[in-house]
């Protein structure tokens, strides 16, 4: 008498119907990265090589020609400089600020909590509030300027409207925003370390800042990889803080991509606008991939 | 105890149901007859893309429309701040209304392809009553005209304070020359001599566009298009413009925050008295109204308004984003006529109405001045009816707008660009634009 083995035991009928579900479950995640970041990307890369602007009707395929234009006007060069500047200010400073926060605030208090709140409120904001907000803060008679008066009387600098500072002040406004959150994730990494391997630590004579260099920060390999490549690729599409606190100015020096992009479609030149997204996708893809195979390099290393 | 009606009362009940609806129905139809083929005839859906900024009095007349004429106006809000860039995206997706409030300037009209896209109006009565405004905006490239300007148009010109000018014993400057002269005095007892809005950036238009207008006779952009001349020839009225605003910022005449100083600003500082002028246009007098706390009368012995130019007094005139409507051709006929038929009533029936409830000025001849009108505007108006008016520089050169105009000047403000440099920019701007559009010649 032979028996069947029942369809729930047999194991390679278990795993096509666990692969079924699996891909039933991962559809509605890859419908929405198809239907809001692929079929875009697809057709952006149609425009970005394309004559389309407002003034005609028709589409045509007109090679690198928007590039050089771009090229030529000088926008290309000077967006990718101000987008790459912008990025590496703001990782730099989010980065760094954050783990200073994060090893203050790592132990789970009562009075850290209310801290960790408070500074993960600006992430709540929107960009162009933020932005607004520290507009006022940082004008030539704002409360910065006045704060620092009550030290060196009579200071006064436009933050926002003198070249050399533009940049870094937009820059860090971007940092301070997101700041909150990447300091959760540095705790959440720091918190992985056992307190025993601290204490023992401790008692061989290592001292804080040894600490911190030697058993701490190797542990946070992966929170470090995932804070700087999101960091720095967020960055890369600056716009909102930028237009709200200085459009771009004093003359160009805040003009990143994003902004030129804004420009160029407002002058009906959709196809240059396409060409200036289609290149932020490429900084995007040039930075994140050679990083993130670094950084996974590093964390395996340590 | 209910009792059901025999079957001849019940099929009787239904037909004076019927009846009664078909009457009620009728009646209704009758004061609501199918769309005539001028679009009078009620019963059609217009579809209006509005700027978020219209004021009460405009989105009456749409109220006023519709009680009028038995259509339903549908507003869909286009966002004022950037309106134009918005306005120009939500078009490039191909959705399209049956009438768009836009910009009437020359320059953004063009972008839209007019010809193709929009219903020319030359033909209509009301182009004809509104003489010389058409004359600054509201044309496309082959010079027909796309917009019905039914708004007061902008007017460019010199916001003052009238204490702080009395004060040291001067008169409203009307010339560069009496700008500089007046800075020497005003610099000396501690007065800005003139609020600069670099933190809003459009406004560093106000000076030296309204300088070159002034000069530039009216063929000059003709002549730049038929390159019988350039934009950054030695002899360039923008480049007469440029260079005369930088004497005033090197004069040391503008605000010291200038770059991040934003126009809601510089009203808040000419209404102080911190200093004396700001170059804006006539749109702005509602944000003065604010800072004198809605009183009218303080704003009049506080503020004034005055023409300005190069070497004589001048306005720069633009319509501006209310008030002034485009009919895109959508296909569908009896949609087309009555959206011809709002402007008609915009700018016929209602024109007065709209006038007196606006507190504008009529420009479409047949229209009394409104009794409501704030002395500044009277000033504005004043203004505008002396003249000599003129569009502004660079509106009527190509379809791609000023290009980065705008962004050179900001950097003129900073000097990393000189005024020679901008015009250059701005010529190489236009070759490219008329290039890729194929204007003859080019």
């Amino acid at each position: 008498m032979t028996h069947e083995q029942p369809a729930a035991t047999d194991p390679v009928r278990r795993r096509r119907r666990r692969a079924f579900w699996v891909l039933w479950f991962a559809l509605p995640a890859t419908s929405m990265v198809g239907v809001f970041f692929l079929i875009p990307q697809l057709l952006n890369l149609r425009f970005a090589f394309s004559n389309w602007r407002s003034t005609s009707s028709s589409i045509t395929f007109n090679g690198l020609d928007n590039l050089v234009y771009l090229d030529e006007s000088g926008e290309l060069w000077h967006g990718i400089g101000v987008t790459l500047m912008y990025a590496v200010i703001a990782m730099v400073v989010q980065n760094v600020v954050s783990l200073l926060l994060a090893y203050a605030l790592r132990e789970t208090t009562r009075l850290n909590s209310a801290y960790r709140t408070i500074f993960f409120i600006p992430v709540l904001l929107s960009p162009v509030a933020a932005g607004y907000v520290w507009r006022g803060l940082l004008a030539p008679d704002g409360p910065i300027n006045q704060l620092i008066g009550v030290v060196v009387p009579g200071f006064d600098w436009a933050w926002l409207g003198e070249p050399s500072t533009a940049l870094f002040c937009v820059a860090f406004i971007d940092a301070w925003k997101w700041i909150g959150l990447t300091t959760l994730i540095y705790i959440a990494g720091m918190n992985l370390v056992s307190p025993e391997m601290i204490e023992a630590s401790t008692l061989d004579g290592a001292n804080a800042w040894q600490r911190f260099r030697h058993m701490i920060f190797p542990m946070l390999a992966p929170a470090f990889t995932y804070n700087t490549v999101v960091n720095l690729v967020a960055a890369f599409s600056a716009y909102d803080v930028i237009q709200a606190t200085t459009a771009g100015g004093p003359g160009d020096a805040t003009r990143a991509i994003n902004i030129y992009l804004r420009l160029e479609w407002g002058q009906g030149n959709f196809g240059a606008g396409s060409a200036l997204s289609l290149v932020v996708t490429v900084l995007v893809i040039a930075a994140a991939i050679p990083l993130i195979w670094i950084l996974r390099r590093r964390e395996v290393a340590q | 105890m209910y009792q059901a009606a025999p079957p001849f009362r019940r099929r009787s009940t239904r037909f004076v149901a019927i009846a009664a609806t078909l009457a009620v129905g009728g009646a209704a139809l009758a004061g609501c007859s199918p769309a005539s083929s001028d679009g009078s005839g009620g019963g059609v859906t217009l579809t209006v893309w509005h700027n978020t900024q219209d004021p009460q009095a405009v989105l009456d007349m749409y109220s006023a429309y519709e009680k009028e004429s038995g259509n339903t106006i549908e507003l869909v809000p286009i966002s004022s701040d950037g309106f134009e860039a918005a306005e120009l995206t939500k078009w490039a997706t191909g959705d399209r209304p049956d009438i768009m409030e836009m910009n009437g300037g020359a320059s953004v009209i063009a972008q839209y392809n007019p010809a193709e896209n929009f219903t020319p109006l030359t033909d209509e009565d009301f182009v004809a009553r509104g003489g010389d405004v058409y004359t600054t905006g509201g044309y496309g490239p082959d010079g027909e005209i796309y917009t019905a300007i039914v708004n007061f148009p902008e007017v460019w010109g010199l916001y003052y304070n009238k204490d702080v000018l009395a004060e040291h014993g001067l008169q409203p400057a009307t010339t560069q020359a009496e700008l500089l002269q007046q800075c020497q005095v005003l610099k000396g007892a501690g007065v800005t001599t003139i609020a600069e809005s670099g933190g809003s950036q459009w406004p560093l238009f106000a000076i030296p566009f309204t300088e070159t207008t002034s000069i530039m006779g009216p063929d000059w952009q003709t002549d730049v298009l038929d390159r019988t001349t350039t934009i950054d020839a030695p002899d360039s009225p923008l480049l007469t413009g440029l260079e005369n605003y930088k004497a005033l910022l090197d004069g040391g005449c503008a605000n010291s925050d200038i770059t991040t100083a934003t126009f809601e600003d510089s009203v808040a500082s000419v209404f102080s008295g911190e200093a004396a002028y700001q170059a804006i246009h006539s749109n702005i007098e509602p944000v003065y109204l604010d800072q004198a706390g809605g009183d009218a009368a303080l704003l009049g012995d506080t503020i004034g308004f005055t023409a300005f130019g190069a070497d004589a007094p001048g306005v720069m005139v633009q319509p501006g984003v209310i008030g002034v409507y485009a009919l895109p051709k959508t296909g569908d006929s009896a949609k087309e006529a009555a959206a011809l038929d709002f402007l008609t009533f915009a700018t016929g029936d209602y024109y007065q109405t709209y006038i007196d409830e606006s507190g504008t000025f009529p420009i479409l001849s047949g229209a009394t001045d409104p009794t409501t009108a704030s002395p500044v505007m009277k000033e504005i108006k004043a203004a505008y009816d002396a003249g000599p008016i003129g569009p502004l520089p660079g509106s009527g050169l190509t379809p791609g707008g000023f290009g980065d105009l705008l962004g050179a000047l900001s950097k003129l403000i900073v000097n990393d660009i000189t005024p020679q440099q901008v015009v250059e920019q701005f010529q190489s701007h236009v070759a490219s634009t008329a290039k890729s559009e194929g204007l003859p010649g080019w």
